[in-house]
C-alpha cells in the first residue's frame, strides 16, 4: 500500500547517513568552493554546526571513495585530486580530551606533561587510522581500479617490509622494535592506544615505564610513517595523505576543566601545521569561535600565519547571500540537495528541468496578494486613521483599502512622515500615488507595512514559496531541510485522511501548510538555542531582542524606521567591554546571530557591525526577514542595557556603561534608530 | 527478583535492618535539594554511621549562584546538625578534573572499614558515575546505593547550558579498534539535549532502546513523552529500536533487561543515562563490569528548585559480605 513519506525525515547528511546513502544524497555543487581540501597544503575549514563541514569532510574517508566506486558513480572531485589517501581522528569521540584529567607522571607539572601525551596518542591514533585507511581500500573487492587510481600496491610482502624499516625508525624511540609484519605493527600500535585509554579510564594503576620512555614528538612519525610508506613503495610517490581533525572547537572547552590545558593541546595541533611537512596535508575542522586567527604553536612564541601556514575555508561565507545576489551558491546548492532527496522518495518527478523547489513550493506570493489574505472581510481593517485627519483623506485611504489593502497602509504611513502630512489635504489624487511611485521609499517598507496589516488584524505571517524558503534558511543547509520536513511532515498530517493518489505525484503545497510548517520549524530552531553550551543566556537574549524588534516595528506607524530588524554598532564602541563582546560574538558563533561588516551612513564614518536574528527565527517573532533599510545605530550603553534588561548579565556589571542617563540608549547620525524605553 | 542472584533493594528502612548490622559509611551530595539528606536521616535514626563524606559540587557561575549558595548554607547547617556522627565537606567544582573526584574516594575508601553506603539523589552524573565505579573496584564488604524520591521536580526547566556529547569520566571506550555497538541503551529523563545528535553520528544504523519509566505519574508522563518526542523530530526510529518499559525504582530490573539485552555481555552496548537515577545506576553497574561506554551532555547548570521535599529512599544492595551481586 502505497503512503505519503517524508523524504526530508533525515536532516543531517554528516556521518549520520551510511556510505551508499551519502552518496546519492551529497551534493558536489560545494565542492567547487572547497577545492583546497583536495590539494595539498594545510587547510582550515570553519563552519556553524549543521552547515555541512562534516558532509565535506566525509569526502576524504575511504568508505565514501568505497561507496561512490561501488554504485559506480562519479567521485564528486575533479580526476586530477582524486589521488589521495584520508585519515584522522576526531577528538571528541577518540578520548583525547580526557588527557590531563587524569595526570600521567608529575601532578605539578601536568600542564606541561599532559600535551606531550597528548601528542604522542595523537601521533599513534592518526598512524592506525591511515593503516585502517590503506587496508579498507585494499580490502575493496572491487576495489582493483580505485587502488590503482589512487596510487596503492596492495602487496603482503611490501607491507611487510614497510612495517619492519618503520619499526626501526628513531621516531618510535624504540616502542616498535619487535615488529615483524604489517599485522604485528598494527597490534603494535592499538596495544599503545589502549593502553592510553585504560589507564585514562581508570582501569589500571599506572601507565607502563616504556610509554613512559618513548614519548614521540608530535607529527613527526605521522610524516615519516608517510615517507617510508612512499619509498617503500606501498604507495605512489604522488598520492597525497590528508589528515582530518575533527572538532577541534572541543579542545576550547577543557580549559573550563583544567585552566590552560585545551590551549596548551590547541597549541600542539597548532605545530602539526606550522611544521610545513610535505608528507602530509592536515584538515582542521572547527566551529569559527575556536580558531580565531592568532594561533600560537606549541613550545615556542612563533604564531601560525594564514596563507603562509594554511588555507583557510568557511562554509558559512560560501553560503551566504553576497550584496550581489547573482553570485549567490546557496540557492543552487539547495536545489541539488532538494532534488537527490526526492530523487531517493516514491514521488514522482517531473521531466522537466524547472526548479523543483519552486514545483512544490511555488514561487512567492506579491505583497498585495498577501495583503489580501490578511484582511479577507473587512479590507479597511488594514489601516488607522487620525480623529484629525480630513474626511475626505479618510474616505479616500477606505476606498483604496478595498481594493488594494497594502497601497492604503502605505498611504496611512505616507501620510504620518515627516514634511509628507500635507498629503491628506490633497483632494484630487490620482495614480500613481506619491507612495506608489516612489519605488525604494515603497520596496523598503512593504515587509513592515505586510507585518502590520497582519498584526492589527490578529493574523498571522505568511511564508511562503522557493524565495522565503531560501530567504529563511539564511544559507545555512540544516535550516533548509529543516523548514522542508516541517512543511512536508505538515502536509502529510492534512491529508492523513484522503485516500493516496497511488501514482505518488509530486505535491504543490499550499500557502497554509507552508506557513504552519515554516512556524513549526521557527519554533523549534527558538527552542534549539538552550540546547547547546551557553544556550540559556542566549536564548534569553535572543528572546528580548526578537520581541523588541516586534514591537518596535509594529508601533512605528510612520514606518520611519523599517530596518529595525537588526542592529548596527562601531567596532571601536563593540569592542569596548570584553563581556560583552564575549557574549555577541558567541551569538554569532552559534547562529543565533548573523553579523557582518556594516558601511556606515553616519558622518563619522567609523567601521560597523550589524546583527540581525538568524533568519529562521524571524516567524516565531513574526517579524520580516530581509534587511531592506538601515538596521538601528546603537552603542554598547544600549547593547548592555537590553543584556541587563534580558537578565543575562546583573547591571552590576557594567558600572561604567549603565549609568542613568546613558542607559536609555542614544540617539544616532541623521535619526537613525532613536531609542526609547 | 531471584535469578541467579538474589538482589535485595527496596525502602531504606525496611531494608537497613535485614542487611549486616554494621557501621556505615557514607557518601554522599551536599546540594540545593532537600532530598539531599534523605539517607542519611533514614540511617541516623537507627545510629548506623560511622562517617561521612559529602561532596559539595558547585556549578559554574550564572544568575542563580547567590540563591544556590544561600541554600547550600541552609543545607549545610542542617546536615551539620543531622548527625554527631564525623562529617567530611569537601568543596568540587562541578566541571574539574575527574581525578579530584577519584582521589577524594579513594582517601574515603583508605578511612573505611569497607562497608559504604552511596546516596546518589543529588549527584551529578558526571560524579555518581566514577564514584560507583571506582567503588566497585575498592574490595568492599558491602556496598549499598540508596536514591531519595522527590516529592516534586519544577516545572521549569530542570538544567541547561549542556555541553556536548561525551563520555562520562572513566566511561570511554577502551578497545581498539573500537568493537561495533550492537545496541544503544538510552534512559528516557525529561531533555534530551543533543541525545539525538549522538545517535544520528557514528551510531545512526545502531537498534536503541528507550527504557521508558513506568508508571512516571503526572505530570511526569508528560515531560518523558516530550523527551521522546523531540527526539524523534530528527531521529527516525528503525524497525529494531523499541520503547521499553521500566520500573523507574526497580534498579535490579533494568539491571536484568539490560544484560538480556546484551545476550549476557555478548553485545557490545553504549548507555546514554538520562532518565531516573536507579535506571542510570543500572547503566553504570553494567558499563563497570564490562568496560562500556556511557555517553551523556552534562548540564552546567541546575535550576535552584531542581526539586522539592522528601519522598521516599530506597536502598539497592551491590556488594554484600563482599560478593557482589551483580555480574555478568
Amino acid at each position: 500500500m502505497a503512503i505519503r513519506i517524508n523524504p526530508f525525515h533525515e536532516l543531517y547528511v554528516g556521518e549520520s547517513v551510511g556510505p551508499e546513502k551519502f552518496v546519492n544524497l551529497f551534493s558536489d555543487v560545494i565542492v567547487k568552493h572547497a577545492l583546497s581540501l583536495f590539494q595539498p597544503g594545510h587547510v582550515v575549514l570553519k563552519g556553524l554546526p549543521g552547515s555541512g563541514k562534516s558532509m565535506l569532510l566525509n569526502l576524504l574517508r575511504p568508505s565514501i571513495r568505497i561507496a561512490y566506486e561501488r554504485a559506480g558513480q562519479k567521485f564528486p572531485v575533479p580526476d586530477d585530486l582524486m589521488k589521495f589517501i584520508g585519515a584522522g581522528i576526531n577528538l571528541k569521540r577518540s578520548g583525547i580530551s580526557d588527557f590531563g584529567q587524569r595526570p600521567i607522571e608529575n601532578n605539578e607539572q601536568n600542564e606541561l606533561i599532559s600535551p606531550l601525551y597528548f601528542g604522542d596518542f595523537l601521533n599513534y591514533w592518526v598512524v592506525s587510522d591511515i593503516f585502517k585507511s590503506i587496508n579498507d581500500l585494499s580490502a575493496e573487492i572491487n576495489g582493483r581500479d580505485l587502488i590503482r587510481k589512487i596510487g596503492i600496491d596492495n602487496n603482503k610482502d611490501k607491507f611487510d617490509l614497510f612495517a619492519k624499516r618503520l619499526s626501526k625508525l628513531d621516531c618510535w624511540l624504540g616502542y616498535l622494535d619487535n615488529v615483524n609484519d604489517f599485522t604485528g605493527l598494527q597490534q603494535r600500535i592499538n596495544e599503545r592506544i589502549k593502553s592510553y585509554r585504560a589507564y585514562l579510564n581508570y582501569n589500571v594503576n599506572d601507565l607502563s615505564e616504556e610509554i613512559h620512555r618513548t614519548k614521540s614528538l608530535i607529527g613527526v612519525p605521522i610524516s615519516q610513517t608517510v615517507q617510508l610508506l612512499k619509498e617503500c613503495k606501498v604507495i605512489d610517490e604522488d598520492t597525497e595523505v590528508y589528515i582530518r581533525i575533527d572538532q577541534y572547537e572541543e579542545l576550547a572547552w577543557l580549559d573550563e576543566t583544567s585552566k590552560g590545558l585545551g590551549s596548551s593541546y590547541q597549541q600542539i595541533i597548532h605545530k602539526l601545521l606550522g611544521m610545513r611537512d610535505t608528507n602530509v596535508s592536515y584538515r582542521i575542522g572547527t566551529r569559527h569561535f575556536a580558531w580565531t586567527g592568532d594561533e600560537k604553536m606549541f613550545g615556542s612564541a612563533a604564531r601560525l600565519e594564514k596563507k603562509r601556514n594554511y588555507t583557510e575555508i568557511s562554509i558559512d561565507s560560501v553560503l551566504k547571500r553576497p550584496e550581489n545576489s547573482r553570485t549567490w551558491v546557496f540557492p543552487e546548492f539547495a536545489e541539488d540537495i532538494f532534488k537527490r532527496r526526492l530523487k531517493l522518495s516514491p514521488y514522482k518527478l517531473p521531466l522537466s528541468k524547472d526548479s523543483l523547489i519552486a514545483k512544490v513550493f511555488g514561487t512567492r506570493l506579491s505583497p498585495s496578494e498577501i495583503a489580501k489574505y490578511y484582511v479577507p472581510n473587512v479590507p479597511e481593517k488594514a489601516i488607522m486613521v487620525e480623529d484629525i485627519w480630513p474626511e475626505q483623506w479618510k474616505k479616500f485611504l477606505k476606498t483604496l483599502s478595498t481594493s488594494s489593502p497594502l497601497s492604503a497602509r502605505l498611504g496611512e504611513a505616507w501620510a504620518r512622515q515627516k514634511g509628507k502630512e500635507k498629503i491628506v489635504n490633497e483632494k484630487d489624487l490620482s495614480e500613481p500615488y506619491p507612495w506608489e511611485s516612489k519605488q525604494w521609499w515603497k520596496k523598503e517598507r512593504i515587509e513592515q507595512a505586510l507585518m502590520q496589516i497582519a498584526s492589527r488584524n490578529r493574523q498571522q505571517l505568511i511564508w511562503y514559496g522557493k524565495d522565503d524558503l531560501i530567504g529563511l534558511s539564511g544559507g545555512h543547509i540544516l535550516i533548509f531541510l529543516s523548514l522542508c520536513q516541517h512543511i512536508w511532515d505538515v502536509w502529510i498530517r492534512d491529508k492523513r485522511n484522503e485516500a493516496v493518489n497511488t501514482e505518488m505525484p509530486l505535491p504543490e503545497i499550499d500557502v497554509v501548510i507552508q506557513s504552519a510548517g515554516v512556524r513549526e520549524t521557527s519554533n523549534d530552531w527558538f527552542e534549539y538555542i538552550s540546547n547547546e553550551k551557553g544556550g540559556k543566556d542566549r536564548k534569553a537574549f535572543i528572546n528580548y531582542l526578537g520581541t523588541f524588534f516586534q514591537r518596535t516595528l509594529s508601533e512605528d506607524k510612520a514606518m520611519s524606521y523599517p530596518g529595525r530588524n537588526g542592529f548596527s554598532v562601531t567596532l571601536e564602541d563593540f569592542q569596548r567591554d570584553e563581556k560583552i563582546y564575549g557574549f555577541i560574538t558567541d551569538a554569532c558563533n552559534h547562529g543565533d546571530l548573523y553579523d557582518a561588516p556594516h558601511t556606515s551612513k553616519s558622518n563619522d564614518k567609523k567601521p560597523r557591525r550589524k546583527f540581525y536574528l538568524n533568519p529562521v527565527l524571524s516567524p516565531y517573532f513574526k517579524i520580516p526577514y530581509a534587511h531592506t533599510k538601515e538596521p538601528m545605530y546603537v552603542n554598547l550603553e544600549t547593547i548592555a542595557f537590553w543584556l541587563t534588561d534580558s537578565g543575562v548579565f546583573e547591571k552590576t556589571e557594567f558600572p561604567e556603561l549603565l549609568t542613568e542617563k546613558k542607559g536609555k540608549g542614544k540617539s544616532g547620525k541623521n535619526g537613525q534608530g532613536v531609542l526609547d524605553f | 527478583m531471584i535469578g541467579n542472584y538474589f538482589r535485595p533493594w527496596g525502602e531504606l528502612n525496611w531494608l537497613i535492618p535485614k542487611l549486616p548490622q554494621v557501621k556505615w559509611d557514607l557518601i554522599g551530595c551536599l546540594s540545593a535539594e532537600d532530598r539531599f539528606i534523605g539517607t542519611l536521616s533514614s540511617l541516623e535514626k537507627s545510629n548506623q554511621i560511622n562517617q561521612s563524606l559529602f561532596f559539595k559540587v558547585i556549578d559554574p557561575p550564572s544568575k542563580e549562584t547567590l540563591a544556590i549558595e544561600s541554600k547550600l548554607l541552609t543545607n549545610q547547617t542542617l546536615l551539620e546538625s543531622a548527625t554527631s556522627s564525623s562529617i567530611l565537606i569537601e568543596d568540587h567544582e562541578l566541571l574539574e578534573p575527574y581525578k579530584n573526584i577519584v582521589d577524594s574516594v579513594n582517601r574515603f575508601l583508605v578511612k573505611s572499614d569497607g562497608n559504604i553506603i552511596v546516596d546518589i539523589s543529588a549527584f551529578p552524573k558526571r560524579f555518581f558515575f566514577p564514584i560507583i565505579k571506582r567503588l566497585m573496584q575498592g574490595n568492599l564488604k558491602n556496598l549499598i546505593v540508596t536514591y531519595t524520591t522527590p516529592k516534586k521536580y519544577c516545572s521549569d526547566e530542570l538544567s541547561g547550558n549542556p555541553h556536548s556529547w561525551d563520555h562520562l569520566p572513566l566511561f570511554m571506550p577502551v578497545e581498539v579498534p573500537e568493537p561495533q555497538i550492537d545496541v544503544a541503551i538510552v534512559g528516557v529523563g525529561f531533555m534530551p539535549f543533543a541525545l539525538p545528535e549522538l545517535l544520528l553520528s557514528t551510531y545512526n544504523a545502531t537498534p536503541v532502546k528507550f527504557l521508558f519509566p513506568f508508571p512516571p505519574g503526572p505530570p511526569n508522563y508528560q515531560r518523558t513523552w516530550d523527551f521522546m518526542r523531540k527526539i524523534e523530530k530528527s531521529f527516525t526510529f528503525k524497525p529494531l529500536d523499541n520503547i521499553i518499559r521500566l520500573d523507574s525504582n526497580n534498579m535490579p530490573d533494568a539491571f536484568e533487561y539490560i544484560t538480556q539485552e546484551t545476550d549476557a555481555g555478548n553485545k557490545h552496548p553504549l548507555f546514554a543515562p538520562y532518565g531516573p537515577k536507579p535506571i542510570s545506576l543500572a547503566m553504570c553497574i553494567y558499563a563497570t563490569l564490562k568496560d562500556s561506554p556511557v555517553y551523556y551532555t552534562q548540564p552546567t547548570h541546575y535550576h535552584p528548585e531542581y526539586s522539592t521535599g522528601i519522598k521516599n529512599t530506597y536502598g539497592y544492595c551491590v556488594i554484600l559480605d563482599g560478593k557482589n551481586l551483580y555480574s555478568v
